[in-house]
């Protein structure tokens, strides 16, 4: 740790011999920064000694530094089971599908939206698109349930108005994963929307004008203004979200899985809560969190690469 | 561009006709969205403000059936959940104060680059590793029970004073404000604090409104540190609270409860309890979204168009 | 879904098990008989006399105490509280009755402990709560845990052998208790030979499945109680197809299942399970422990239930609905047959009656194969175990609080003090009385049957059951609603509990037939269990579901059994074998 923080301010040294100012100004700098180091380092980096307990026998006697040492045994067990390439595959497909779709719909929305001229409806439809946002996967899975129903719920008598045999979207193994994109896609489109519509927003008014004085119509302006304008957002937002390839929600599914959809359900999250928390195979649980941690970041460390590479973009 | 000036030959009126059906179609798929978005909380509303007989026969839809308030006056007096609305309120202030001052103290130095604030990189990975990599749930509950801050508001702050994301969001807005405004100042011998306060800061306000947001919102729905950080319920924020009522009922009150408790549970079903709870839980974020959401359009921009 | 699972059961065990202290008001409130009533007030007059001193006394004695405390003469234990919602309530009521209640102060002085709750958490997180905390290392001197934490802290050599401390320090009544449990729940606390816990004994007797059916619709389609498989079919298919509430309208099945389809003790085919001689636990087969959830015997469970589903006697949508969301369906009467155990009697049928006071839901016995009686099976007795921290310093004083818990609360002791319980006419009063308090409970293991046994004793005329204050609650109440139900729906609950036709009358048939079936293994998890019952309980799950719903066909059955067994069933079948000996 020490090496982190001693680096900088070599740095500063040599600076310091050419511009004495400069290094007034970065020394103010590096105090700005010394709260979020420390709280960090004492939040999250001296916690981070807990991630041993996946190379041990964990006893919470002898703690993390004294529990017998069993090498990668946990590790062997996670992909010895029988469900891992399962889990694994529905992790990744949820998430991914999610991901995807949660660009997507957004973008839509915010298109079709900026094309609203009257102020008011606007504001009206993004303040309501947004409110699912606010709301918990315990109460918005309750909802769910109902209105999912195959008998009584409203979405299978629309699809009985279309001649469509009743689905029963929560035991069946096919449809569970899509209930679950789309029911997240719902929860979170109103927030991106309001991303993408602040984006087109931001695009200078003068290119449409251009757009407009070429002749273009709604639909070339869009193809030809607001894509491009809106593309470094897009590319930004899918890159953040890269790293979230095995995030493929917890709380959803915790709440509405059940065991007939277990095999196409089932994710890391859901399966390390079983066996960490309720079942105290802390060793199993924490290989399984640190195996998700470096997987993602590889593919956070994939996608900052290749938006800096081909959108010329720094995350951070 | 120049594929754009091909496009004179539309006919204009043409244009304007298909342009009012794709209005007319426009404007009724998103209301219709945005119906669909609501009818969730209009079912809980309407469960809310039903009779508990109707409610957990599971017969309520969007209209309540047999309209009555007890279950709000049921909530509204019940100690535990006032006290944990304070709580979440004291929460939720405390938490904003350290967050915004942990994002702009942050923010601002990781906004300059490389050679204007030497080790800005490694600064930055430091940060951001924390956002992927973690001890795990019994570390970070023994650091908290270590630091003696269990059972404090503290404990559900501290831990995460740090917003990463929001962070990021707002470095990104600083680095969009263009350079020349800082080296104006410097002339005038303005130092960064004094660059932040009286600059940055004012330029940056619809970012600030954005995370401000959700900051409270982050705050005013988090559960799990409540529950696992504090030792005595009366000290439970209120979705800790909601959530130990809401996830699994405690059927031993049907066998202990006073004929009293008894009766005033056949009027106010756990059901309509709970919705009425819930509902009351979200109506602060509602009520204050409307206010931000100016500010929120821009703030969200990310300073991503900029690049 | 475990943990659900595991306070569900607790809750409505636990719900049972107080029962007596929870429900009598007693006669004062049954105006309908006259010498009843009047023996009553007497008796709750002497109880309430004691009780207008008591609180003042206490109070300035605990104040007393706490000085004792600062002067060091206390022994102080640390443990940590599980509140039940009644707990709550009475906190809201009385702002210091976690601390200064009956038992606290009863602690304090007549055995010199000072107890401190390091926590407490509403009961529905405790089970997280605690985890955490024993992952962190961090534990008070006594806690209650479940038989999967046991074996964490036993292994983990976090909790003391307290085999010594038990034979020197327990109580003799407390050694009757133990010996009217055939020392199930204290061979529970073992392991490797030690005993590792102290049991909060529930009773064996009271884990057997019951028949609980709409007795008006069955009335409604002239039917009898089922005895056999078909005759239940028969009822079941009536109830689907003859429109039982009479609403003209096709909105009812037949038996309720949820998607927790077994050891969930309520809507879960355990009952439907004895039927055919099937059982959810271990069981004997050619002189050897074998699983009972997948031997052959389960394949006709699981083919007549698809049958059902089929039929549409099962609801075709069961697989949404967990516990809470049946119980739903049952509140609302869409549904006349539920398996499920004799805690149901409180919840959630009052819940219907009070919807619809038509609704009379009473229990039968579990009907058998071509009339045989079937055998129901009967696991341990302790719900719960007590633990004391290795770096307890008075272990003995945690005994004295196990056996203060038998001498107060238990009517059989000569010790039995009524300001160690509330009344539902004295729990809002005097919340400090409530026995939840106590930090160490343990109750008589036949309790629930002891006190159908003295009911109906007295409702035959033996007056002399009521001087069992247990016995008495429970007459006064059934007694009142015997003569009066339509003023009287409160007492449904007790009347379908403890009365003459109540659930333990079935709980007494399995008695009195030989019925009972002792589960092989009762003691906490090996270390296969450990290791392999998520996955193989996830994958008894699924199949089951998917057998019932048809996605599966039941003929792949024995490749399911084998699939059990290769994923660890093996090993812990030869575990449980060499565990108990066999």
């Amino acid at each position: 740790m020490n090496g982190k923080k001693a680096k900088p301010s070599s740095g500063t040294d040599s600076f310091r011999k050419r511009f004495s100012a400069g290094f007034k100004r970065q020394w103010v700098l590096h105090l700005m920064l010394l709260p979020m180091v420390i709280l960090l380092l004492v939040f999250s980096y001296y916690p981070m000694s807990g991630i041993l307990i996946a190379f041990e026998r964990y006893n919470p006697r002898l703690g993390f530094f004294r529990s017998p040492w069993v090498g990668l045994d946990n590790f062997k067990y996670v992909f010895r089971m029988p469900n891992t390439g399962q889990i694994l595959y529905n992790t990744v497909f949820i998430a991914f599908m999610k991901m995807l779709l949660g660009l997507v719909v957004p973008i839509l929305f915010a298109i079709l939206l900026d094309l609203v001229k009257h102020s008011g409806y606007k504001r009206s439809i993004q303040t309501l698109i947004y409110i699912p946002y606010f709301l918990s996967w315990i109460v918005l899975s309750g909802i769910l349930i109902d209105i999912l129903s195959p008998s009584t719920g409203i979405v299978n008598q629309v699809l009985g108005r279309f001649g469509i045999e009743p689905v029963f979207f929560l035991g069946n193994e096919d449809a569970f994963p899509w209930v679950l994109i789309v029911s997240d896609v719902w929860k979170g489109f109103g927030y991106g929307t309001i991303v993408y519509l602040a984006a087109i927003t931001s695009i200078d008014m003068e290119l449409y004008d251009a757009a407009k004085i070429d002749g273009a119509n709604r639909l070339k302006q869009v193809r030809y203004v607001t894509l491009p304008g809106i593309t470094p957002i897009v590319v930004l937002m899918a890159t953040l979200s890269l790293g979230n390839i095995l995030n493929a929600g917890f709380d959803q599914i915790l709440n509405l899985y059940n065991p007939s959809v277990m095999s196409t359900g089932d994710i890391i999250d859901t399966f390390v809560y079983r066996i960490g928390l309720q079942n105290n195979q802390y060793g199993i649980a924490s290989a399984m969190g640190l195996f998700k941690s470096v997987v993602s970041f590889a593919f956070i460390s994939i996608g900052y690469t290749l938006a800096y590479k081909f959108a010329d973009y720094r995350v951070f | 561009m120049q594929d754009k000036r091909k496009k004179q030959k539309y006919d204009s009126k043409r244009v304007r006709n298909g342009s009012l059906v794709f209005d007319i179609f426009n404007y009724v798929f998103l209301g219709t969205a945005a119906i669909v978005c609501l009818l969730p909380i209009i079912n809980v509303l309407a469960i809310s403000f039903s009779s508990s007989a109707k409610a957990s026969a599971g017969l309520v839809g969007l209209v309540p059936l047999e309209f009555n308030l007890q279950s709000y006056k049921y909530a509204l007096t019940k100690p535990q959940f006032l006290t944990s609305f304070l709580t979440s309120v004291e929460r939720v202030i405390l938490g904003l104060v350290i967050n915004m001052t942990c994002t702009v103290l942050t923010a601002y130095p990781l906004s300059k680059s490389s050679r204007e604030l030497k080790g800005r990189n490694i600064y930055a990975w430091f940060m951001f590793i924390t956002m992927i990599f973690s001890g795990g749930l019994i570390p970070q509950f023994m650091v908290v029970n270590q630091l003696k801050l269990m059972n404090t508001v503290w404990a559900l702050i501290l831990p995460g004073a740090v917003p990463v994301f929001n962070v990021i969001i707002l470095m990104n807005f600083f680095k969009q404000i263009p350079k020349e405004i800082q080296e104006s100042a410097m002339m005038d011998g303005a130092g960064h604090l004094r660059i932040l306060a009286q600059l940055y800061l004012p330029l940056s306000l619809p970012s600030l409104a954005t995370i401000t947001l959700f900051t409270v919102v982050g705050h005013w729905n988090e559960w799990f540190a409540g529950m696992i950080y504090m030792t005595d319920p009366a000290n439970y924020p209120l979705q800790t609270y909601l959530q130990s009522i809401i996830v699994v009922r405690d059927t031993a009150l049907l066998a202990t409860a006073s004929k009293e408790t008894l009766e005033m549970m056949s009027t106010v079903s756990d059901r309509t309890l709970k919705s009425a709870q819930i509902f009351i839980a979200a109506a602060p974020i509602l009520a204050v979204y409307p206010f931000v959401q100016k500010y929120f359009m821009k703030g969200l921009t990310v300073g991503s168009v900029k690049g | 879904m475990a943990k659900k699972r595991t306070l569900k059961l607790l809750s409505i065990v636990c719900a049972a098990a107080f029962f007596t202290s929870a429900c009598g008001s007693g006669g004062g409130d049954a105006s309908s008989d006259p010498s009843g009533s009047q023996q009553e007030s007497a008796a709750e007059g002497t109880a309430s006399g004691q009780s207008d001193e008591k609180p003042s006394e206490e109070s300035s004695e605990s104040a007393a105490n706490d000085q004792a405390a600062d002067n060091g003469s206390l022994i102080t234990i640390t443990t940590v509280v599980s509140l039940s919602d009644a707990m709550q309530q009475y906190i809201g009521v009385k702002d210091d009755v976690q601390t200064n209640n009956s038992w606290y102060n009863g602690y304090e002085k007549d055995l010199g402990i000072h107890v401190e709750n390091l926590w407490s958490v509403p009961g529905t997180q405790y089970q997280d709560k605690l985890n955490a905390q024993i992952s962190a290392g961090d534990i008070p001197d006594v806690f209650n845990v479940s038989s999967s934490q046991l074996k964490t802290l036993v292994d983990n050599g976090m909790v003391m052998e307290l085999t010594d401390l038990f034979e020197q320090n327990a109580s003799d009544f407390t050694r009757e208790m133990m010996e009217a449990d055939d020392y199930t729940a204290l061979e529970q606390c073992k392991m490797n030979g030690g005993l590792y816990a102290l049991p909060s004994v529930s009773g064996n007797h009271d884990n057997v499945p019951i028949m609980w059916i709409r007795r008006d619709w069955m009335e409604k389609l002239g039917k009898e109680a089922p005895t056999t498989l078909a005759e239940l079919e028969a009822l079941a298919q009536a109830f689907v197809s003859e429109d039982p509430d009479g609403n003209g309208q096709d909105d009812t099945y037949g038996i309720a299942l949820s998607s927790d389809v077994y050891g969930n003790a309520f809507c879960d085919l355990t009952g439907i399970m004895e039927i055919f001689g099937a059982h959810n636990g271990w069981v004997e087969k050619d002189g050897k422990a074998a699983f009972g959830l997948v031997q052959p015997e389960m394949k006709s469970v699981l083919e007549t239930v698809h049958r059902w589903y089929e039929s549409g006697i099962i609801d075709q949508e069961f697989i949404a609905k967990d516990t809470g969301k049946v119980s739903e369906d049952v509140v609302a009467g869409k549904v006349g047959i539920t398996f499920g155990s004799h805690g149901n009697a409180f919840w959630p049928f009052p819940d219907a009656r009070n919807l619809n006071p038509d609704a009379d839901w009473m229990p039968y016995p579990i009907p058998g194969l071509d009339g045989a009686l079937p055998q129901v099976m009967v696991g341990g007795s302790a719900n719960a175990y007590y633990v004391i921290s290795i770096d307890c310093e008075h272990p003995e004083a945690v005994m004295d609080l196990y056996n203060y818990y038998y001498q107060k609360d238990c009517a059989l002791s000569p010790d039995y003090d009524s300001t160690f319980h509330t009344t539902s006419s004295t729990a809002m009063e005097h919340p400090e009385w409530a026995f939840e308090w106590a930090i160490v409970k343990s109750f008589y293991p036949q309790q629930n049957l002891y006190i159908h046994r003295g009911v109906k004793a007295y409702l035959e005329g033996d007056e002399s059951q009521l001087e069992n204050s247990w016995v008495s609650d429970n007459a006064g109440q059934v007694e009142a609603y015997m003569n009066d139900p339509e003023n009287n729906p409160s007492y449904y609950a007790t009347y379908i509990w403890s009365g003459p036709e109540g659930a333990f009358s079935v709980v007494e048939s399995y008695e009195q037939n030989n019925q009972r079936l002792q589960n092989l293994y009762t003691l906490g998890n090996t270390e296969g269990m450990a290791a392999y019952n998520v996955i193989l309980d996830q994958l008894i799950r699924e199949n089951y579901t998917k057998m019932i719903t048809g996605d599966t066909p039941v003929d792949s059955f024995d490749d399911f059994a084998a699939q059990w067994a290769s994923l660890g069933g093996e090993q812990i079948t030869r575990e449980v074998n060499e565990l108990i000996g066999r």
